[in-house]
């Protein structure tokens, strides 16, 4: 899990999506977390939007980072990505109606995603643009995919159902368990997920002291 | 003061470039408003011609009838009625005979305004309502815009509908939206609205 690689672009995309994941270890974002992933489709639809918007604002803010004063980043973040998403809304409801038909609710939700402010002022005002973005690209496909497991187990178990087809019918056997799709369910599937993934990191902690220890005493 | 230092060429300048950023925010928004703008109303305007036109299956044309707007106020408010009609038109067939009428109206949803549109035929039949514009609650009040709840409506003809929680049983019954009571009830207020509209033109 805490592996890294020596092309600095792939170790920061490799950072966002597992070492820093922002759902899983930082738990940051939890807003559109719990409220989208009542579907897989609904998931993707704002994972990926979310991804445009951070690849982009993290360069934007990444090439201004010279000219922002300390004093007032927190505003002139706030006002960069709040035109920057009202823009491709308008751009989006304009030119590619389909679209937005299917993520237009999400787009005024994206301005107040705290990845976004939160990546800017971590990361973004501190690197280059060419690694602002592949730490938008990272922690964006991160975000995607903890939406997507999350929102896959919600729907699944929830409404026998995924990406809007039904998977099983319910029977006396097994039927939905529909509080998972209700809010409550997001924060069942959050914590036990979270819990897992905590399970898995210690494991492989482990081995890996264990593995070091074991080459000491070899050598 | 003590030990606190002002520094006003710092704030100046900080001032300074946020008002920049700022003001270059302004233009960029406004341009980008100016140019979606005819695209998206004309879409919006086009896509309501459709629904309309889906609706009323033998019109041959559609007249705008500004004027029901006006009068529906009073019948609403008489009516008891929470909900603004937006446009109404007049479905005409070949020879020049109301077919029946065309509403938007406006209602409040879970989280914003709720825009359905409502056709009813000339002798208060249901046709049909779709929601052209909504903000409610992705994967419970969005499926207001789903056929599974669409289709409750045509064909009824009822003076007025309410939403039910168990399974309609009458024919001026709705059954609510399991998790959307509030966008199921925005929709029948809706087509209340319209409803009452159509009773006072006849």
């Amino acid at each position: 899990m805490n592996k890294h690689f020596e092309n600095p672009f792939i170790d920061t995309i490799y950072n966002g999506i597992v070492r820093e994941n922002p759902t899983f270890v930082m738990v940051i974002g939890m807003c559109p977390v719990l409220a989208v992933t009542t579907t897989a489709s609904n998931a993707i639809g704002m994972g990926l939007s979310t991804t445009a918007v951070l690849i982009l604002s993290n360069m934007i803010i990444a090439a201004l980072r010279h000219i922002i004063p300390d004093g007032v980043r927190m505003p002139a973040y706030i006002v960069i990505v709040a035109t920057f998403v009202t823009v491709c809304d308008f751009l989006m409801e304009a030119y590619t109606p389909e679209l937005y038909q299917s993520l237009g609710v999400y787009i005024p939700l994206i301005v107040v995603n705290c990845i976004i402010l939160g990546r800017a002022e971590a990361y973004a005002n501190k690197n280059t643009v060419y690694l602002s973005c592949a730490d938008g690209i990272g922690m964006g496909i991160g975000f995607t995919i903890a939406l997507l497991i999350i929102s896959s187990v919600r729907e699944i178990l929830g409404a026998g159902e995924w990406f809007g087809n039904p998977i099983y019918t319910a029977s006396d056997f097994f039927a939905p368990i529909e509080i998972l799709i209700k809010s409550p369910g997001a924060f069942l599937v959050l914590a036990v997920l979270i819990a897992a993934k905590n399970k898995w990191k210690w494991v492989s902690d482990k081995k890996m002291e264990e593995d070091a220890k074991k080459a000491i005493r070899e050598s | 003061m003590q030990g606190v230092e002002i520094d006003v060429k710092r704030i100046l300048h900080d001032t300074l470039i946020l008002f920049v950023i700022c003001i270059v925010s302004g233009l960029l928004l406004g341009l980008a408003y100016e140019i979606t703008y005819p695209i998206t109303s004309a879409r919006k305007a086009a896509e309501k011609a459709a629904t309309y036109a889906s609706m009323f299956d033998g019109a041959d044309h559609f007249e705008d009838h500004a004027e029901v707007i006006e009068s529906s106020t009073a019948v609403l408010a008489d009516a008891g009625i929470n909900a603004t009609i937006r446009d109404c038109m007049f479905a005409y067939d070949a020879s020049g005979n109301v077919l029946g009428y065309a509403y938007s109206v406006v209602t409040a949803g879970k989280q914003a305004e709720i825009v359905t549109a409502v056709g009813v035929q000339a002798d208060g039949t249901l046709l049909g309502i779709d929601i052209l514009e909504s903000s409610e609650t992705s994967g419970l009040g969005t499926k207001a815009d789903e056929p599974e709840f669409k289709d409750l409506f045509p064909g009824r003809k009822v003076s007025s509908l309410k939403t039910v929680k168990k399974a309609a049983s009458a024919d001026n019954e709705i059954t609510a939206i399991s998790g959307a009571t509030v966008t199921t009830n925005a929709v029948v207020n809706a087509v209340n609205a319209a409803l009452a509209v159509s009773a006072s033109l006849n």
